[in-house]
């Protein structure tokens, strides 16, 4: 019998590596600029402003009174306005090849890979898993709210995100570096797990799934019901149980696809409804 | 119809690289906020007319990421007379300085009696005669008293604004702002910029000054033993690249006694 061997999604990683230098030569060019030794024709804007979710927390603001919530600025706009693009077309793919958070959590996980062998990413009882991953829309309105009522960014003091970037600097609040540590400390044992509970990017993105123009597509004619996609999921979707994938977890990274995961071809696509 | 990976990356890179490079080419690609502060749109009642003071810049929207320069560019007030207001050392360049880096120079300026970001809106509001309310750090704010001397010599204050700058005033020793100032005309403005510039070029001959800059690196390299050093912060020294404001805040020190202490070593060395 053929050994069936997985293939990779090589474009999403060169994305998430070039994305994640981006944004770190992005944050250090930020602080030389403020020695006044900025390198020349890279972008040094501050981390905030190329943050799509910063429009998001600003968008009452910028409703009710015309302007950005503290230390937003229009490029956030801009940048949440492309990933709604994206995610209306394709769902939360910005999570699955963008991200530099979503990135590294996922590195990290493949150490906890070599570590846990087959219990990694499957250590929390799934009658538990399911109602934590709702956590994350908890987040996503007390940011919403605090932010509003505030004008200045409530979620800043814990964002590993800036952390991640920052670390080095002395802007970073402890409790951000706090989240970061736990973040990746558990990301040695749980796949992406400031995603699956806690992003309240990812939850405003998840939203999206639910309609997206494109999605996870299972044809059961072809499919062999071997469980594989269901198993390689990061976000542990039970791909294999579904025809249509339109759960609000799912990042879009393709691995469950016939192009990856799937032994069959052209059973396990990201398609239209009914497209072939 | 179905979608695969590589045009998958490439639609995600296309619409996020084409989306920003769109906006730039409309000009909507903003990363920082504006430095220009807003304009006024409805007078308020000192200072200028109403038909003056509308679209003139706002004091009240002067920032603390403002550089000199640029506030006396857009205020249209000489730089020599921000740099002797707000008593900057000879050390500092008034062009490049912020006002939030004024608590740097000056840290025992804050708290109950403030000088910062407020005070500079305010003494720009005075020497203009631009419209300015205070928000809710009115009593804090202070000016010192070279700023003071400069509004009273040059601006068309109120008996009330005057009692209230005296009210308002913190003494200032040292700072090269303490130097005798009197404003009366185009002509001795100038000569004071010279007498300034003389002066600058003196003291900048002998850079060791302790400021809110100064690293321990400095220190050691204009010569003060480290010893020295760690005696008079009371501990030792964690970072050579440290700046000493930065050690006495998070040791919760006296930056102004520890300065003292520092200048008065430095200034044993080149006696």
């Amino acid at each position: 019998m053929k050994t069936f061997t997985k293939s990779k999604i090589w474009l999403r990683t060169v994305l998430q590596v070039f994305f994640f230098i981006l944004i770190a030569l992005i944050a250090v060019n930020h602080v030389l600029e403020d020695r006044g030794e900025a390198i020349p024709l890279l972008a040094s804007a501050s981390l905030h402003a190329v943050c799509p979710f910063g429009g998001v927390v600003s968008l009452y603001q910028f409703a009710t009174l015309g302007d950005f919530t503290q230390k937003i600025h229009q490029s956030s706009f801009i940048l949440m306005i492309l990933v709604f693009i994206l995610a209306f077309l394709f769902g939360s793919v910005f999570c699955g090849w963008v991200c530099p958070l979503g990135s590294v959590q996922e590195w990290v996980g493949k150490l906890g890979k070599r570590l846990f062998k087959k219990r990694y990413n499957h250590f929390i009882p799934r009658r538990i898993d399911q109602y934590l991953r709702y956590l994350r829309y908890i987040m996503l309105i007390w940011v919403l709210y605090a932010t509003a009522m505030t004008g200045k960014l409530a979620f800043s003091a814990i964002d590993p995100y800036y952390a991640l970037f920052n670390f080095w600097t002395r802007e970073v609040a402890i409790t951000g570096l706090a989240v970061l540590g736990i973040t990746l400390l558990a990301s040695l044992a749980v796949e992406r797990p400031w995603c699956k509970y806690v992003c309240p990017y990812g939850a405003v993105l998840g939203i999206t799934n639910l309609f997206s123009v494109f999605s996870i597509q299972r044809r059961e004619s072809t499919c062999k019901a071997c469980n594989l996609c269901t198993r390689d999921c990061p976000m542990n979707i039970p791909v294999h149980a579904v025809n249509v994938v339109r759960d609000h977890q799912c990042i879009g990274c393709l691995e469950c696809t016939s192009e990856a995961i799937c032994p069959i071809e052209n059973t396990v696509v990201f398609a239209t409804k009914g497209g072939r | 119809m179905e979608i695969r990976s590589k045009t998958l990356g490439a639609i995600v890179a296309i619409v996020i690289f084409g989306g920003i490079m769109g906006a730039s080419a409309l000009g909507l690609w903003k990363t920082k906020a504006s430095r220009t502060p807003s304009r006024i749109q409805v007078s308020e009642s000192a200072g200028k007319t109403d038909g003056d003071a509308v679209g003139e810049y706002s004091p009240a929207d002067i920032r603390g990421n403002h550089r000199y320069a640029e506030i006396s560019e857009m205020f249209d007030i000489p730089l020599e007379i921000l740099s002797r207001a707000f008593a900057l050392p000879a050390d500092v360049d008034p062009a490049t300085f912020k006002n939030q880096d004024f608590d740097s120079i000056y840290p025992e300026f804050e708290g109950e009696q403030e000088i910062g970001n407020g005070s500079m809106k305010w003494f720009v509001a005075l020497y203009t005669g631009l419209p300015f309310e205070f928000e809710d750090d009115e009593e804090a704010t202070y000016l010192l008293r070279p700023a003071v001397e400069i509004l009273k010599s040059h601006a068309d204050l109120t008996g009330e604004q005057i009692a209230y700058l005296d009210a308002h005033t913190i003494e200032i020793e040292n700072g090269a702002g303490a130097a005798e100032y009197s404003l009366q005309g185009d002509e001795q403005q100038s000569g004071g910029e010279t007498e300034s510039e003389a002066e600058n070029a003196e003291r900048k001959q002998d850079e060791m000054v302790v400021a809110g800059k100064t690293t321990f690196a400095d220190l050691l390299d204009w010569g003060v033993h480290v010893e020295r050093i760690e005696v008079i912060i009371g501990g030792e020294i964690p970072n050579h690249l440290m700046r000493v404001y930065d050690y006495c805040a998070e040791n919760g020190l006296s930056f102004g006694g520890i300065k003292a202490d520092l200048q008065s070593e430095v200034d044993k060395l080149s006696s």
